[in-house]
């Protein structure tokens, strides 16, 4: 091969190689650009996170203890009803039938009684006259033992019927009470908030989930609360009386405020979780704008400790860094040396959803690296970069 | 035409000379590509290095950083950002890395295939006595510029200790790496489609071609840039538009 035209080949090489060398060094590498902030005292509120649902305290099901069609229904859903207030009719002939069979059936056992009794003070009577006639020897012993046989069967007989005129009794106090049955009543002042039935149907006397059933639920609408599941690795920080902010589902932007009012004291493992979680109820004191309805689903926040004034940072502006093997995690904040990031290694303390609280002092003049998220998760030890001040919020 | 070819054969200039003619003298390497179209060399050599210079890329790109890179030029709004991030971020980086070397090998074989076939064609309708396998070596020969932009490659990817270096800025030969930058994103694509060795590359391939066809520079110039015209045309527009 020609030697020129290698070293011109070579030189060409060469020239190509050198050109990332020669960019960089006459441009420089590309600065990233990131918002920079110094530090601040911030209110940091620490907080756990839960989720649940409304529900009213005072809630009642109501079922038939009966079956019956039910003839007449008195309420509505939606109605407000008072303790005792008649709510729905079952039908009732043939508990009125039954009623007027048992009550015949009292009677005829008060008659019955009454004959015995007459029976037996007749008997009783010729008992007497013939025991002077036997004493007498004017009758024979076989006539006087038949007589006293028939006064002593007599007095069982009238025995017996006592007994069936209490049976008689008992069953017309029973279904007196059945009847009394087909009658619901409400047992608490509340609202109807699900109404199951209606005129025509059969309520039908059953614990199990079948139609017919249930005929109501009543509920206590200045009762109502929210029921959330707090994991158990955070139920260690939640006491009786924290505050609360609740955000209903329906309403995301109208937190209500609240009070924790009971913590469960037995772990359960709820639907759909794996692991175990406590039932936390919690107060609502101001619903604000909100139509609370039960059942709806809901987030709570539990302030865990009183709003304390401290030195945070935003938490995108932390970096975590975790060597699991080696049992050690640690938190970095980059600053600002000069238009060079520097990963500095801080101790961080409580937090919130957007600020963690920083252990370690460092100068007020310092600026530290907050933004944005998409240059934060890929800056490095030493990249340049191109910083704008922001007032954090 | 062969005949006068067979009469004036000359002796093999070897592998090594004709790629250093193809870059200084390639009068002289279209001569002895005409006597003897080889194919392999060309072909190994530009497969082979894309492909090392690929594995060595995806071997210290920084993968999180690469995915936000290159989603970072689609537009795509945050959900769909979102998405198309954890998408990605299944796939593992030999994945990555796998797809990386076989796709841009597979590509560049099949442009040059498409691009002999083109020639192979516009040669016959003159009645030309070339084939395919005549433009294909042709092709892949004018090709070797590219060892340029993959000597490039390599010397970026070593000056990037912390892995964060996109694909398009691999290349130091693109004209966007060049200093042609747009506020145009699809401007900027283009920029960074067209590196110096692809021009030169063309501008090899008209010569060969006006030389092995004895044929005028204008009619050379037609021949080979009307593909690149079209493809370029259709993309301009998209991107101004």
């Amino acid at each position: 091969m020609n030697a020129k035209k290698l070293v011109l080949v070579l030189l060409l090489a060469g020239t190509v190689i050198a050109l990332p060398y020669i960019n960089r060094s006459v441009f420089g590498t590309d600065a990233k650009v990131v918002n920079v902030s110094t530090l601040s005292q911030r209110v940091i509120s620490p907080s756990i996170l839960a989720s649940g649902f409304l529900a009213h305290e005072e809630e009642v099901m109501l079922s038939s203890e009966v079956i019956g069609k039910v003839s007449e229904l008195f309420v509505e859903e939606g109605d407000t009803v008072t303790a005792g207030q008649l709510l729905l009719q079952v039908d009732d002939k043939n508990f009125i039938a039954g009623l007027e069979q048992s009550e015949a059936a009292e009677r005829i056992n008060t008659i019955d009684i009454e004959r015995q009794e007459v029976r037996i003070e007749n008997l009783s009577r010729q008992f007497e006259r013939s025991r002077s006639l036997h004493e007498r020897k004017m009758i024979g012993d076989n006539e006087f033992d038949n007589l006293k046989n028939q006064l002593d069967l007599a007095r069982i007989d009238l025995k017996s019927s006592t007994e069936r005129l209490t049976q008689a009794r008992a069953q017309l106090d029973q279904v007196n009470d059945n009847l009394s049955k087909t009658k619901i009543v409400s047992p608490i002042e509340g609202v109807i908030t699900s109404l199951d039935i209606k005129v025509g149907e059969t309520a039908i006397a059953s614990s199990t989930n079948i139609p017919g059933s249930s005929l109501m639920t009543i509920a206590n609408p200045a009762s109502i609360y929210t029921e959330v599941l707090v994991d158990e690795a955070d139920v260690a920080n939640i006491q009786i009386g924290q505050r609360t902010e609740i955000v209903a589902i329906a309403y995301p932007d109208q937190p209500m405020q609240g009070v924790v009012r009971y913590i469960a004291n037995t772990a359960k493992i709820a639907p759909g979780r794996q692991g175990l979680s406590f039932t936390v109820k919690i107060e609502i004191t101001d619903a604000g704008d909100v139509t609370l309805r039960p059942g709806m689903s809901c987030r709570a926040e539990i302030f865990t400790r009183q709003d304390q004034e401290v030195v945070a940072v935003p938490i995108q502006a932390l970096i975590f860094e975790e060597d699991r093997s080696a049992l050690r995690s640690e938190y970095f904040i980059f600053v600002n040396d000069g238009g060079i990031a520097r990963k500095t290694k801080v101790e961080v303390g409580i937090s919130d959803d957007e600020y963690q609280e920083l252990m370690t002092t460092i100068d007020d003049s310092i600026e530290i690296v907050v933004g944005p998220n998409q240059e934060l998760r890929h800056l490095l030890e030493g990249d340049r970069i191109d910083t704008t001040i922001v007032e954090l919020q | 035409m062969t005949d006068a070819i067979e009469a004036t054969k000359t002796e093999p200039a070897g592998l090594i000379n004709t790629a250093t003619n193809i870059l200084l003298s390639p009068g002289e390497a279209f001569t002895e590509l005409q006597q003897r179209p080889s194919k392999l060399f060309p072909l190994a050599l530009i497969v082979l290095s894309t492909m090392a210079v690929m594995f060595w890329y995806f071997s210290i790109v920084d993968f999180d950083w690469y995915i936000d890179d290159t989603l970072a030029a689609v537009n795509l709004d945050d959900e769909q950002l979102e998405t198309a991030r954890e998408q990605m971020a299944s796939m593992s980086q030999t994945t990555f890395k796998m797809f990386g070397i076989f796709s841009g090998a597979i590509g560049i074989l099949v442009v040059y295939v498409l691009q002999s076939g083109y020639l192979s064609l516009t040669s016959a309708i003159s009645g030309s006595g070339q084939k395919f396998g005549d433009w294909f070596s042709l092709v892949l020969w004018t090709g070797l510029p590219y060892m340029l932009s993959v000597v490039g490659m390599v010397s970026t990817i070593a000056l990037s200790p912390n892995g964060q270096l996109g694909s398009y800025d691999l290349d130091p030969l693109t004209l966007a790496n060049l200093g042609m930058q747009s506020g145009n994103s699809s401007l900027t694509a283009i920029f960074n489609g067209i590196s110096l060795p692809m021009l030169w590359g063309i501008a090899l391939t008209i010569m060969g071609y006006r030389q092995w066809l004895d044929c005028s520079l204008l009619k050379a110039m037609t021949v080979v840039l009307a593909p690149y015209f079209l493809i370029l045309g259709i993309w301009a527009y998209f991107a101004l538009t």
